[in-house]
């Protein structure tokens, strides 16, 4: 059962209650809140994604959705959020609590998801199951650049964490609604009149945000697993030339490190999978002016890839 | 199946009671135990316990998520302790490191999980001055926010104000008694160095394990933070499970411990918690002692009905902890650690600062 079959007031029912639990990918996130502005935007944001049998599946996280107090529910309302681990969090006005939704689980997912190797980093895969890892950080335009992928051939895997699971030497596949930031709502504006964009969130802690879903294919089972294929640093810069350089393996290997965001955690393995990597898949830094040219490039360089192993 | 504060803490004991629990279950004692900083120890035990298999495949790989940060937090404090012990080495005078520190240097299996957000230590009151000199030399920095608060720690406080390494932004706390110098007893912090136990560290020590139990029950019934209060009842509780010859007797070295530094009182609450809520068994003599010392039956229900609302709360999902407890136990700890004029000073600047939003 999807998300979009509950009525709205199931939704207020369950999420009052025991918690909505929605599935994405290997993660079950359950919902706890009684904010109207919020129930409202999960319903039209998360409507393709499952709903879970909480008492049978478990979840993974838990986001407490709530006013600031008692007052605040009513005067100058204001509301602020909680995962099972307390964090910082800022309180916000209740019309954009999706957000602050989402930078919970984020926070979350960041902390304590220790299982898998976690790098900030948008993810999609080839039909085949190759994986392009895309690390960057706030304002590069991975977010943007991995949804847009989405659209045009590849399966989205995530545009804010890639996780591998290093038991499977797979990448595992999150794909929540991407979330896009000031110009790169109006650059994916028509990039595919399929996509389903959210309302707009004014005046969010990182500006004017809006949410992308990912196309219903992202969501389905079935994919082949995603195997690392390789590793591109994306930087948009607007009107320049495109640039791509392929990494030395020293480079790659510091850039990978930087953007595990559990490296600590997951110590020997962390290190070990990392340094595997800088010596075997290829990494680069792309320069790019516009979405279209960044596909362009990133099929070439697949293309190139291929006839590679083909020769091999 | 009834998720609050008591079937926690029944958990940690016995791990094979999560076998019980379904996802939703599952998901709100890890919520819990977050709550009081013990959803890495609740991973941990899970772990050794060999529970997980058993269990929802998701809650068991959050569990075991939670072990990896509890071992994370494990060797983080390991090498934290390494540099303060490197840093320290010139020092002519003894460093004991206290609480979770020392449970860790003392190799006790219950400081796996154990969260540490700093590392206590404690030296020699004259010694102070030069500690804070080779702390300062190896990179730590005092971070206060306040001259008040500053004057505050280093003329009331029984410790330094916070030292925050510069780049690895770490804490330590330098105490120089193990209760503030104005509280109503005063522990011997001589007698602690003089029973001091070596640890696999070229410097550190750590206090006698009956110590440690005192230092414990003085930060259940004597501090003002409350916020993980079944976390500190845990302590008590493990460091008896602990007790390397027959409990008596060691039971027994930690009344003697408690006539030392005069915190009977805390000591005999301390134990009698563990009877209430843990049927811990006591000879006849440290019956007598526990019934001698602890607070008069009218107080004692009241702190208790105040401290059962803060830990083993039957509502596990209530966001603000019932006021009235609360504040009772917030104002208690400040009364018994302050005489009243210094209080009523101390309440007006603290009023004064939160007005001008300097807290």
């Amino acid at each position: 059962m999807q998300v979009h079959s509950l009525s709205e007031k199931q939704i207020a029912r369950l999420a009052s209650g025991a918690g909505l639990a929605i599935r994405c990918g290997p993660m079950i996130t359950r919902l706890k809140t009684i904010i109207p502005e919020l129930l409202h935007d999960v319903a039209a944001i998360y409507g393709q994604y499952e709903v879970a049998d909480l008492a049978v599946d478990g979840a993974n996280i838990c986001v407490d959705m709530r006013y600031t107090s008692f007052l605040r529910r009513y005067v100058r309302r204001q509301i602020t959020g909680a995962s099972d681990r307390p964090g910082p969090f800022a309180p916000l006005p209740p019309d954009i609590s999706f957000v602050g939704f989402e930078m919970a689980q984020n926070w979350h997912i960041a902390n304590t998801y220790n299982h898998c190797l976690l790098f900030h980093a948008a993810s999609v895969a080839s039909p085949d199951g190759q994986a392009i890892i895309m690390p960057g950080m706030s304002g590069s335009g991975k977010s943007t650049l991995g949804i847009a992928m989405g659209y045009r051939g590849w399966r989205f895997l995530g545009d804010e964490f890639a996780l591998y699971d290093p038991r499977e030497a797979v990448f595992q596949a999150l794909a929540r609604p991407a979330s896009l930031k000031n110009q790169s709502i109006e650059a994916l504006n028509g990039w595919a009149p399929e996509a389903a964009f959210s309302r707009p969130f004014e005046k969010t802690p990182k500006g004017r945000m809006a949410y992308l879903n990912p196309p219903r294919d992202a969501l389905a089972p079935g994919h082949p697993p995603a195997r690392f294929a390789m590793a591109v640093f994306p930087r948009f810069v607007a009107d320049e030339e495109p640039r791509i350089g392929r990494m030395r393996e020293a480079e790659a290997l510091m850039e990978f490190t930087n953007a595990c965001i559990n490296f600590e955690r997951l110590s020997d393995t962390a290190f070990e999978t990392v340094a595997r990597w800088a010596a075997t898949i290829p990494a680069y830094r792309m320069t790019y002016p516009s979405l279209e040219k960044a596909c362009e490039i990133i099929q070439a360089l697949e293309k190139d890839q291929r006839e590679v192993k083909n020769a091999d | 199946m009834l998720i609050d504060g008591r079937f926690l803490w029944q958990v940690l004991k016995e791990p094979s009671l999560l076998k019980d629990l379904n996802g939703e279950a599952l998901s709100d004692l890890i919520r819990l135990a977050w709550r009081q900083a013990l959803a890495p120890r609740l991973g941990v035990v899970a772990q050794q316990a060999g529970v997980l298999g058993d269990l929802v495949p998701l809650a068991a790989q959050t569990l075991a998520d939670l072990a990896i940060t509890g071992e994370t937090s494990w060797r983080r404090l390991q090498f934290e302790m390494e540099r303060i012990d490197a840093a320290l080495r010139a020092a002519d005078f003894p460093v004991l490191l206290l609480k979770g520190g020392a449970y860790q240097a003392g190799d006790f299996s219950f400081s796996h999980g154990r969260l540490a957000s700093d590392v206590d230590i404690l030296v020699p009151k004259e010694s102070l001055d030069a500690c804070e000199q080779l702390l300062k030399e190896a990179g730590w920095e005092m971070e206060v926010k306040s001259a008040y608060a500053e004057r505050y720690y280093r003329q009331w406080m029984h410790e330094l104000p916070p030292l925050r390494h510069t780049k690895r932004k770490s804490l330590i706390d330098v105490h120089h008694t193990i209760v503030p110098p104005v509280a109503r007893i005063t522990p011997s912090p001589e007698a602690i160095f003089d029973c001091a136990v070596e640890t696999s560290f070229e410097t550190l020590k750590r206090p006698s394990h009956a110590d440690l139990f005192v230092h414990a029950a003085l930060h259940c019934f004597y501090d003002g933070d409350f916020t993980a209060a079944l976390r500190s009842f845990l302590d008590l509780r493990d460091l008896i499970a602990a007790l390397p010859d027959q409990q008596d007797r060691g039971l027994d070295r930690i009344l003697e411990r408690a006539s030392v530094h005069e915190a009977k009182r805390p000591v005999a609450d301390a134990l009698y918690l563990l009877v209430k809520v843990d049927d811990l068994e006591l000879t006849s003599k440290q019956a007598t002692f526990v019934v001698q010392h602890s607070r008069p039956a009218a107080l004692q229900s009241f702190f208790f009905w105040a401290i059962a609302q803060r830990s083993f709360s039957t509502q596990p999902f209530r966001y603000r902890d019932p006021w009235l407890a609360h504040f009772a136990l917030y104002a208690r700890s400040h009364w018994i650690t302050m005489p009243p004029l210094m209080l009523a000073r101390h309440t007006i600047a603290r009023l004064y600062q939160s007005a001008r939003g300097q807290v």
